[in-house]
């Protein structure tokens, strides 16, 4: 069993960083309604990964194996930058489409994109599969420092603007905000949000990401609005349901990132039988 | 009133964990059961450790190491083996092994990252530990180097090489070097189960009487040459030295020349050994879906060479070869593509009966 | 010529049932913000698939087909009763809630069926170009008996898909409404994604819809527009995927997407230069 400890100490970090990141992020996403963009960004972001390895093959670029991952990466953020363009571009008053159309055609579109892309330009099957389980189980330091660096950078960013991301986040709702210059706000967003997901997906995978990112923050959201308590109740249910899981995975065999969102799941049913039972008592 | 909620939250859910982890001390036995669930033989110290991507090496390793060896494989006998998703008890088994037995193609793409966090020099490649076991093997199907237009997926060539019973011959000679690399001392065993392996799959392909005339490597050299079946043609005794067939090959004589579909690529060296013609495929990349002209060739070419009869792999999903056989009149044959694809199917030789006997049975 | 376009007709005929179809789900999907819903309901099929087939029963078999149809029903009813007069949790989130713990019980799941990664919704293509025009006809007569129901319920649906906020009924009255519309729905899409795969119908829900809101504000405009554009995105689609020989879903879900996204650039650009020769 100590095998077994040290095996997991590795992918708890991993996981306690990212908790950490995405119960801040998934606040912003639910309170905007654009669910499903963590999943729209990482497929345009394998977008950009399939593009490179295109490239690559077509003898343009780096020819490079070691620079193969960071040419990819690379390409992979200069996608989310664009994404990011676009999505804060087509977030007009004018436009009556909501966002979350906008992100869903934005994925539909990459996917197949890629698809098409890689059918006549690469030659091998590229790792689509890989991006939704993740191998967290096999996360190496050298990726946990830099996912470290990373949260570190863009959340004492979000910490010191908190203010102006809140506020473009309620204009949102179709609250007043007197932030001026939104767009701008609106744009770093999503840019640092990509860069975030491209991250956190390359080391958890699509799913893990997804889940982390919205069922601490909707369960939080039973209890509270105030974001510091929103944030920290997320990180409780997101580090215990942790815990239960890669040792359900460990114990039962099974891989860990269904585990862990089994055990979100479970704490976001109990929380609402929680509430309504609080509910009733106060009736 | 908040801190209430938080603090009764807290209590809650340390019960729930409580009483979860102690359920799940219940559950340990689960995992004890699923690692030796892959395994052949019994585990004990002074074993080698064997862990193979296959279960179809598997198979052949153990022939091969005898009670010498643990063996065990990481892809199911009916999962897909271009997806693998990783567990927790792969890259266990793999810090622990002493060898590692893959096709060395890009077919185990799925390996790369269970090799690299299994931390195990001995096994990386290039070590003696590592064992590709299509070294030395006539490989179909290569591309040319410049053509990626065509964006085959393989580009080294068709690596679902264990449905031809002549590459288990070299598969079982690249095991036996690797075992005399890790372990010396048992040379001569190791020798001798090869050569026995080899002489069974022989006289399993030709029969025993055309091999004890002219010994199995002859034989062999034919039939990959396609001489054999014009040797084969020579008078002899009463009558011609086709009338000693035995095996697979004569098993396999009723389909001989005829042609057929296959959904992948999977059954290149089948169809190559037992001299069947496969006009198509329907889907040759994973994953990426046909182009409408592909399909209305495909439809085209069934019709007018009057195809029967369609090959798929057990791993892939129903719904579109049921689709084919409604549009075209063709007969979908599922096969399971490893050893253990199907409960009963032990080892190589019950898998190929299987497969011969299957499409005896539905070729037209 | 006349060769291709036999072997193309099942298809597009089914292509185009399917786009105005999906185009009129479209439009209320679009109006009540849970666009990803299709996505979970394939997911959940899936898995209800899976069920039936741990249960031991045939692939492809009736029962199978039985109880993957049951499955969504029941949790899509599910989802149906999670509308409240305040939404603490929005619509859209539960039902990525539900698609992740979905996709997560379907890979737990899919070690113990052979061909169990299958089910994992990776690019789930359809298999559109085997159709035959028995299956052609098959999914028509479904799609009228659902059509024929929206028919008589169309005013009810309308007015819950244009309330924001709040409920425009009591509110279970309003959420009998929604469990004809969300199980009528499913049915549409259990039915849809085997044929045209996942991005296909996901596109041809959204596409249309979004690209016709651009201009107009009524429903019945939205309504024409959403078809036509469908219908005729799906036509040229297939036509540019035969003679650039790529696979048709894909084809025509780029074109219908750089089509929405084109368009608002369009109106995005058209607007800033109005307003700067008007200064």
């Amino acid at each position: 069993m100590t095998s077994g400890l040290d095996f997991m100490i590795a992918p708890f970090i991993a996981s306690l960083l990212l908790i950490l990141i995405t119960s801040y992020f998934g606040i912003h996403v639910i309170e905007r309604e654009i669910i499903f963009i963590d999943i729209a960004l990482a497929q345009i972001a394998a977008l950009g990964s399939a593009v490179s390895l295109v490239l690559q093959n077509l003898g343009i670029g780096s020819q490079n194996d070691i620079h193969d991952h960071d040419s990819r990466t690379f390409l992979a953020y200069i996608f989310c930058l664009l994404a990011a363009g676009i999505f804060t571009i087509l977030k007009n008053r004018k436009i009556k489409i909501p966002l979350e159309a906008i992100i869903g055609i934005a994925y539909a579109v990459a996917t197949t994109a890629a698809v098409i892309i890689l059918d006549k330009g690469a030659g091998s099957d590229v790792h689509i599969h890989d991006m939704l389980i993740g191998a967290i189980l096999w996360v190496s330091w050298h990726q946990i420092i830099r996912l470290l660096i990373i949260v570190m950078i863009i959340g004492g960013f979000h910490y010191i603007f908190r203010n102006k991301f809140k506020g473009v986040t309620l204009l949102y709702r179709g609250e007043k905000s007197d932030i001026s210059n939104p767009r701008l706000w609106d744009f770093l967003f999503y840019f640092t949000f990509g860069i975030v997901i491209v991250e956190a997906v390359s080391i958890g995978g699509i799913l893990t990401v997804f889940a982390f990112l919205i069922i601490p923050a909707s369960t939080s959201a039973l209890f509270t609005t105030r974001w510091t308590q929103r944030i920290s109740i997320g990180l409780l249910i997101g580090s215990i349901s942790t815990v239960l899981g890669l040792y359900l995975s460990w114990v039962m065999d099974i891989p860990c990132s269904p585990a862990i969102i089994l055990f979100l799941g479970l704490s976001l049913f109990l929380s609402i039988l929680m509430k309504t039972f609080l509910k009733t008592k106060t009736n | 009133m908040k801190k209430n909620i938080r603090l009764k939250q807290l209590l809650l859910k340390s019960s729930i964990l409580i009483s979860i982890i102690l359920m799940v001390q219940n559950v340990n036995l689960d995992a004890q059961r699923n690692q030796e669930r892959n395994r052949y033989g019994q585990s004990g110290n002074s074993r080698l450790n064997l862990v193979c991507s296959f279960s179809d090496y598997a198979s052949i390793a153990e022939y091969i190491a005898g009670d010498r060896a643990t063996v065990s494989f990481i892809a199911q006998g009916e999962q897909d083996p271009h997806f693998v998703p990783p567990k927790p008890s792969y890259a266990v088994v793999l810090s622990q092994a002493d060898m590692w037995i893959t096709t060395g193609l890009d077919l185990e793409m799925w390996s790369a990252t269970l090799l690299d966090k299994a931390h195990n020099k001995r096994i990386m490649d290039g070590e003696t530990g590592f064992v590709s076991v299509s070294d030395g093997i006539n490989i179909l199907q290569k591309v040319e180097k410049g053509d990626r237009t065509e964006g085959d997926v393989h580009l080294m060539g068709n690596p679902h090489i264990n449905t031809g019973p002549v590459n288990w011959k070299i598969i079982a000679r690249n095991i036996t070097i690797g075992l005399i690399k890790v372990d010396p001392a048992n040379s001569s065993f190791y020798q001798k189960n090869r050569d026995d392996f080899i002489d069974k799959v022989d006289r399993a392909l030709f029969g025993d009487k055309l091999v004890d005339l002219f010994g199995g490597e002859t034989l062999t050299r034919m039939l990959e040459n396609n001489t054999l079946f014009t040797f084969l043609d020579k008078p002899y005794e009463s009558g011609k030295l086709i009338d000693l067939l035995g095996g697979w090959l004569k098993k396999a004589m009723p389909f001989r020349g005829k042609r057929i579909i296959s959904y992948h690529k999977n059954w290149a060296y089948l169809s190559n050994t037992f001299g069947l013609e496969v006009v198509g495929y329907i889907e040759p990349k994973p994953g990426i879906p046909p182009s409408a002209k592909h399909v209305q060739y495909m439809i085209e070419v069934i019709k007018e060479q009057n195809i029967k009869l369609m090959l798929v792999a057990s791993y892939f999903e129903k719904k579109t070869p049921m689709m084919i056989e409604e549009k075209t009149g063709i007969k979908a044959l599922y096969l399971p593509l490893f050893v253990h694809g199907l409960p009963g199917i032990k080892d190589n030789f019950d898998l190929m009966d299987y497969w011969i006997d299957q499409i005896n049975a539905n070729i037209q | 010529m006349i060769e291709t376009l036999k072997f193309l007709a099942a298809p597009i005929t089914l292509t185009i049932i399917l786009a105005g179809v999906l185009s009129y789900f479209g439009n209320h999907i679009l109006s009540r913000g849970i666009i990803f819903i299709d996505i979970a309901v394939a997911q959940i099929a899936a898995l209800g698939t899976m069920i039936g087939l741990l249960l031991g029963f045939a692939e492809e078999s009736m029962s199978v087909q039985f109880i993957s149809y049951s499955f969504t029903i029941i949790v899509i009813s599910l989802f149906a009763l999670t509308k409240f007069q305040k939404q603490v949790i929005p619509q859209e989130a539960i039902i990525g809630i539900i698609y992740c713990i979905g996709l997560g019980l379907a890979l737990l799941l899919a070690e113990k069926i052979p061909g169990g990664s299958n089910f994992i919704s990776k690019t789930i293509t359809g298999n559109l170009l085997w159709i035959t025009w028995n299956k052609v006809l098959e999914s028509s007569v479904i799609f009228l008996v659902i059509g024929i129901i929206h028919l008589i319920f169309w005013k009810h649906f309308i007015l819950i898909s244009g309330t924001k906020n709040g409920l425009p009924y009591s509110l279970w009255r309003t959420r009998s409404y929604e469990l004809i519309f969300y199980i009528s729905f499913s049915v549409i899409i259990v039915k849809a994604v085997p044929c045209g795969g996942v991005f296909l119908v996901f596109t041809l829900l959204i596409a249309p819809t979004a690209a016709a809101t651009l201009f107009t504000d009524s429903w019945k405009k939205r309504f024409i527009w959403s078809w036509i554009i469908g219908i005729l995105g799906s036509v040229l689609g297939i036509y540019i995927s035969y003679t650039l020989n790529i696979s048709n879903a894909p084809a025509i879900v780029t074109l219908l997407g750089l089509v929405v996204f084109i368009l608002a650039f369009f109106k995005v650009a058209a607007r800033k230069l109005l307003i700067n020769t008007k200064k």
